[in-house]
């Protein structure tokens, strides 16, 4: 098992863009963000792209960070982002840094 | 009594999602909410709890108020156990690594996927919504055992076979009457089918999930979603009770021994919890034989601590029931022969089994497994599989509706929960082997929401019911088509209008023939603080022929005729 998928780790090396998008989401799974968010759909949060779409030019990523920290609401609906104090600063840093990237 | 209005707003609420599905997983739709929430009777129980030292504190008292909840609102989803099974799993080690803040959104929101939004529908406040968001990351409380000492000690005789009559002491064509299900009252109206009088209203278990009748007719047997079983003697001057039990905490199935030599002989029936079957006597309700249906499942062979036993079916050529096990995939083929030597063939089918019928020959059943889309086909002279067949989503065919195709020869149709197509398959492979086993037509119905679907020998008419579609306009009205030009559109009759009665939900379900096969009858059914009503609609002209209400006509459900029941006829 560990084999195969260091091998599968192998073939998406090859494209470097890929590589990092796989490695961003296991990390956005392993803080349970895709819970609630996919990357190009709106399923209970707003989705990624959209999210992208919508700062694309602005510079927020402190902001983003301070809310996915902190948790908000009102941006995207009646549905709440909880906060999240137990995800380390280094991790929401690269978590929003890929997001906004995908404008 | 607050669930059975409340709900109906949650229920609402969730149709307000849109579409889009999460990755590996179908949405649910509403229909199916609809179908798998309510009550279970398991909300009533004493269970066990060990507190789980990781998971946010709860008092006692909160423990037990969000374990009511929980079986009021979620365990029709997610398993008394959660498990899954219509909704995620919600064992701790999920839930834990959510945590309360993520859980609790989704409790008050919901989700696109299909979990209600209980918060914002009003159903559950913040405080509740917050109780449930602990409680789920406990670990779930195992409700008891329910064994032969549990069994007996709710069993009753009221009137021992040896002092029943000899023969029939009444007047009435006894072949004809219809067992009516009350849901809310927990009763069972007895109509006469000829003169449409009620003959005598018979104390049941709560929400009768179905009547089935013994190979004479003389018995009727009903199975309360409680899980308790009533015998009802036809022949007594004024037909009633006979015999009680109580077989587990919650059930759906009940049937009796049909092949030669064997009617009237035996009864079985399953449960949800416990999850297991039992074979009792027919005659008296004394249980000989209990079966665990604990296991692995289909296909991932993974265990399962609760394989709830859907449908079963007697066959009525050989000694067998045809016990379907929901959570497993399994469809077990039980030989009744010997209850000591029990001799049951296991087939793999797929998750989840529901409800299916016979093919018109009686060789073939056919049952949905309504998570994969399915209808699995048993050939019961081989004891195997003879076809999964796709079909759209969530298949529910009741028992299914048999006829001759003008083109594709005999099939066997149902509907859907989960859309409004309404699929035919062939059943017919020795003289129409090219259409054997598969999807031979579509017909479009209403919309989702189906339950029921029915035609008889003598009928070209083909009835569909859509009682849980979110419309009321399409759930209090009833789709025919013609079975000789089945392109032409179904003519939609509105039935609940017919009834004339006044406000309510007035879902129209389970379209029944009488035993000519020239009557359909359907039950008209409002909440208990509203009237309700049975239509019968003569089959031929398609014109009302006679409502029956009155103030003991609470929450009808649905209704089986004897002799119909008793001879599978759909």
């Amino acid at each position: 098992m560990k084999l195969f998928m260091v091998l599968a780790a192998g073939v998406v090396l090859a494209t470097p863009a890929l590589a990092n998008d796989k490695e961003k989401e296991a990390l956005a799974k392993k803080h349970n963000c895709l819970a609630c968010h996919m990357v190009d759909k709106k399923s209970v949060g707003p989705a990624y792209k959209d999210i992208a779409k919508k700062y694309q030019g602005q510079s927020v990523a402190a902001k983003l960070e301070q809310k996915v920290k902190k948790g908000g609401q009102g941006v995207w609906g009646p549905v709440p982002m909880p906060p999240n104090p137990a995800v380390p600063d280094k991790d929401i840093h690269e978590l929003v840094e890929w997001i906004l990237k995908m404008g | 009594m607050k669930t059975v209005t409340a709900l109906p707003l949650a229920l609402l609420a969730a149709a307000a999602y849109a579409q889009p599905t999460q990755p590996g997983r179908a949405p649910v739709t509403e229909p199916e909410i609809r179908y798998q929430a309510g009550g279970s009777p398991l909300a009533q129980e004493d269970m066990h709890q060990d507190f789980n030292p990781k998971a946010p504190p709860m008092t006692k008292a909160e423990f037990d108020r969000a374990r009511q909840i929980y079986f009021e609102r979620c365990a029709g989803c997610h398993g008394v156990l959660r498990k899954g099974a219509t909704g995620k799993p919600l064992t701790p080690d999920l839930t834990l690594a959510k945590g309360s803040e993520i859980l609790k959104v989704f409790i008050k929101y919901g989700s696109p996927a299909g979990m209600p939004n209980w918060g914002t529908a009003g159903d559950l406040n913040d405080a509740e919504v917050d109780l449930m968001a602990r409680y789920i990351q406990q670990t779930p409380p195992q409700p008891p055992e329910w064994g032969m000492g549990d069994m007996k000690k709710t069993w009753k005789v009221i009137v021992p076979p040896d002092k029943r009559p000899k023969k029939k002491e009444n007047a009435f064509n006894t072949d004809n009457i219809f067992a009516t299900t009350l849901r809310d009252t927990g009763e069972v109206a007895l109509i006469d089918g000829d003169t449409k009088k009620i003959i005598n209203i018979v104390k049941t278990g709560y929400a009768v999930h179905i009547s089935r009748t013994s190979g004479s007719m003389r018995y009727v047997y009903t199975i309360g979603r409680d899980g308790r079983i009533n015998l009802i003697d036809l022949w007594m001057a004024k037909p009633d009770n006979v015999a009680e039990i109580r077989i587990g905490l919650e059930a759906r199935s009940v049937e009796t021994s049909r092949a030669k030599g064997y009617e009237d002989k035996l009864v079985i029936a399953g449960a949800y919890w416990p999850p297991q079957y039992v074979i009792m006597k027919g005659d008296t309700l004394e249980p000989m034989k209990i079966v665990s249906t604990r296991g692995m499942t289909v296909g991932d062979q993974e265990y399962h601590p609760e394989p709830r036993v859907a449908s079963i079916v007697g066959e009525h050529l050989r000694p067998h029931f045809i016990v379907n096990v929901k959570e497993t995939g399994k469809i077990l083929m039980v030989n009744y022969a010997d209850l000591k030597n029990i001799r049951s063939t296991e087939i793999e089918a797929a998750k989840y089994l529901h409800d299916g019928g016979w093919d018109a020959t009686k060789r073939y059943f056919l049952v949905a497994a309504n998570q994969s889309n399915k209808i699995a086909v048993v050939d019961t002279r081989s004891d195997k599989l003879t076809a999964l067949i796709d079909v759209d989503k969530i298949p529910h065919p009741g028992r299914g509706a048999n006829f001759v195709h003008p083109k594709f020869g005999p099939v066997w149709a149902t509907g859907h929960l989960g859309s409004e197509k309404i699929a035919l398959i062939g059943t017919d492979p020795a003289k129409h082997k090219a259409n054997a086993w598969k999807v031979v037509q579509y017909l479009d119905g209403q919309g989702g929401g189906n339950l029921f679907i029915k035609t008889h020998p003598k009928s070209k008419n083909l009835w569909v019911d859509t009682p849980l579609n979110p419309d009321p306009k399409i759930a209090q009205s009833i789709a025919v088509f013609d079975i000789a030009n089945l392109d032409k559109p179904a003519v939609i009759l509105p039935i609940a209008e017919w009834a004339g009665l006044g406000e309510g939900a007035k879902r129209v379900v389970q379209p029944e023939y009488n035993k000519a096969g020239d009557e359909v009858w359907f039950a008209v059914w409002s909440a208990k603080n509203h009237e309700s009503a049975l239509v019968v609609v003569d089959d031929k002209s398609r014109k009302l022929k006679a409502v029956i209400k009155g103030k003991e006509i609470v929450t009808p459900t649905g209704h089986f005729n004897v002799y119909n029941t008793t001879h599978d006829i759909y």
